[in-house]
């Protein structure tokens, strides 16, 4: 039994980054209909411009950040205007996009590798402190990325009630075609949502780079639990990112109480597929 | 000489694909009138309006609105200068209010005093729509999304108010109150009306001029009174 506490913080922690990058990639997919595999490399490259800044550059950690998010921000608006926006405008159906995303991320992938290297980076001059909690020990770092899911989630939340941009982003998600008919510059706003979903994922990459140093092929992975954990608690969802992320991290971690830590990604799809057959579109609807 | 027309459509044919659904299609929409298009199911006329209204290319001819060129035009443009489109089928945002979606109306507004009158505008011509502010516009009727509709296009501003088949679904009741709302709309804001519709029993006593479409071609282009001959309607249908 004493292994839950650990257990059930752990899995909070990993849930809180799961639900951040859901956010961003939930937010990517609806409003612009791009299922944004290269999110996951974005979320790379925020990684390694942060460990850049930290190691060649000496910047301090969070200038660092700063770097690695407005960096992966910019990658996620150049891959739109560069890329997604041609396929948008010729009305490309869905798989031809989901093609060109599946091959954006092999690119930006394989890119990354030749630019720095397929080592593991990692930053050894940031400090944190360890916290006890009950018998289970936190880190500072993952105090950070419950804080940032915390921040962002709220922050996120206020601009989409109470700014102009949050207004047209919901009503793209709403409508595309009405968004179009008021006369909302889909395209600029696309841009937008590209940038404020990848610098998102940026957050989440520079605090995992602290927690585990950053590989080329990161991405992968974080892409695919930002996926779950948005299609689980609903796509475009802010309450169902977080829902899903949380419920992901959770029963992920709870779940090697009693199996071997080999099942944690046969139990994600496990919680992928329960939800869906009882909910077919996730958890939670609008924001 | 004064021009009355606000737009003209002037030899316009759109493609879907390698098909041409509208072929050479000319007529003018005259300031302060109602011009009706006719036709049956898949006679081009949505195509039409909304290429006409940038939602689709137009591959040939030119659309001239208040005497400028304005063909292919982003729909961000037109609504800018006064031209709006209220969509086939309830067009609004049926997962945020109604006070959010009559203020999505003025995303090109910036002046408080302009909002604040045309919401007031709205709100006289649609009671219902001030009762229900709060309301998600998805969980309203049909008849009651229909006026929200036109709404949201009245938060704009428009000289011109393109409406497709805004009766469509609607109960006969309900058919009558969306066709005088128009008919208030046009002459109290003296906007100019295009009213797309296969309704021609509500439609054609209110409108000033006809123009019915078969099969993408033009067969029609003049008064409505000819019109009111039953036989003489189905000549061209």
């Amino acid at each position: 039994m004493e292994l839950l506490l650990p257990l059930f913080l752990n899995g909070v922690v990993n849930g809180a980054h799961y639900a951040l990058l859901a956010m961003g990639f939930g937010m990517i997919f609806a409003t612009t209909g791009v299922v944004h595999f290269a999110y996951g490399p974005v979320y790379a490259v925020a990684a390694y411009l942060t460990w850049w800044s930290v190691t060649v550059l000496s910047l301090p950690f969070l200038v660092a950040m700063g770097v690695g998010i407005v960096g992966c921000a910019v990658v996620g608006m150049a891959s739109y205007v560069l890329l997604y926006r041609w396929f948008l405008r010729n009305d490309s159906p869905p798989f031809i996009i989901l093609v060109v995303s599946l091959g954006l991320l092999m690119l930006i992938t394989n890119l990354i590798g030749v630019a720095f290297g397929t080592n593991a980076k990692t930053v050894n001059d940031v400090t944190y402190g360890f916290y006890f909690i009950g018998s289970a020990v936190v880190t500072g770092v993952q105090l950070w990325q419950v804080l940032a899911l915390v921040v962002v989630g709220l922050g996120l939340a206020a601009f989409m009630k109470w700014t102009a941009y949050g207004s047209y982003i919901r009503a793209m998600q709403d409508n595309m075609l009405m968004a179009k008919i008021v006369g909302i510059n889909t395209e600029r706003v696309s841009l937008v949502v590209f940038g404020i979903g990848s610098g998102i994922s940026g957050i989440a990459a520079s605090l995992i780079l602290v927690k585990e140093g950053a590989l080329p092929h990161m991405g992968f992975l974080a892409v695919f639990y930002a996926f779950l954990a948005a299609v689980v608690g609903g796509l475009g969802s802010l309450p169902g990112a977080v829902a899903g992320g949380l419920i992901l991290g959770l029963v992920e971690s709870l779940g090697v109480w009693r199996v071997s830590s080999d099942w944690q990604t046969t139990i994600a799809f496990g919680v992928l597929f329960i939800v869906l057959i009882w909910r077919p579109t996730g958890l939670w609807k609008g924001y | 000489m004064i021009n009355n027309a606000i737009l003209k459509v002037l030899d316009v044919s759109v493609d879907h694909g390698n098909r041409r659904v509208v072929d050479s299609i000319s007529f003018d929409v005259l300031r302060n009138k109602i011009l009706l298009v006719l036709g049956h199911n898949g006679a081009g006329k949505t195509t039409l309006v909304r290429s006409i209204f940038g939602l689709h290319p137009i591959a040939a001819g030119e659309v001239q609105y208040n005497d400028k060129p304005i063909t292919n035009r982003s729909t961000e443009e037109n609504v800018k200068n006064g031209f709006s489109f209220v969509p086939q089928g309830h067009g609004v945002f049926r997962s945020l209010t109604v006070e959010e979606n009559l203020m999505l109306g003025t995303t090109h507004v910036s002046e408080q005093k302009k909002i604040r009158e045309r919401l007031e505008t709205v709100r006289e011509l649609f009671p219902i729509l001030s009762e229900r502010r709060a309301q998600k516009a998805g969980t309203m009727s049909g008849g009651q999304q229909q006026m929200l509709a036109i709404g949201i296009a009245l938060m704009q501003g428009p000289d011109l108010l393109v409406l497709d088949e805004p009766t469509i679904g609607l109960a006969p009741r309900l058919v009558n109150q969306v066709v005088e709302s128009v008919v208030k709309i046009k002459e109290t804001l003296g906007l100019s009306v295009v009213i797309v519709e296969q309704n021609i029993q509500a439609s054609l006593p209110v409108a000033d001029g006809v123009v019915i479409l078969k099969t993408g071609r033009k067969v029609y282009d003049g008064a409505p009174a000819p019109l009111a001959d039953h036989n003489k309607l189905m000549e061209y249908f």
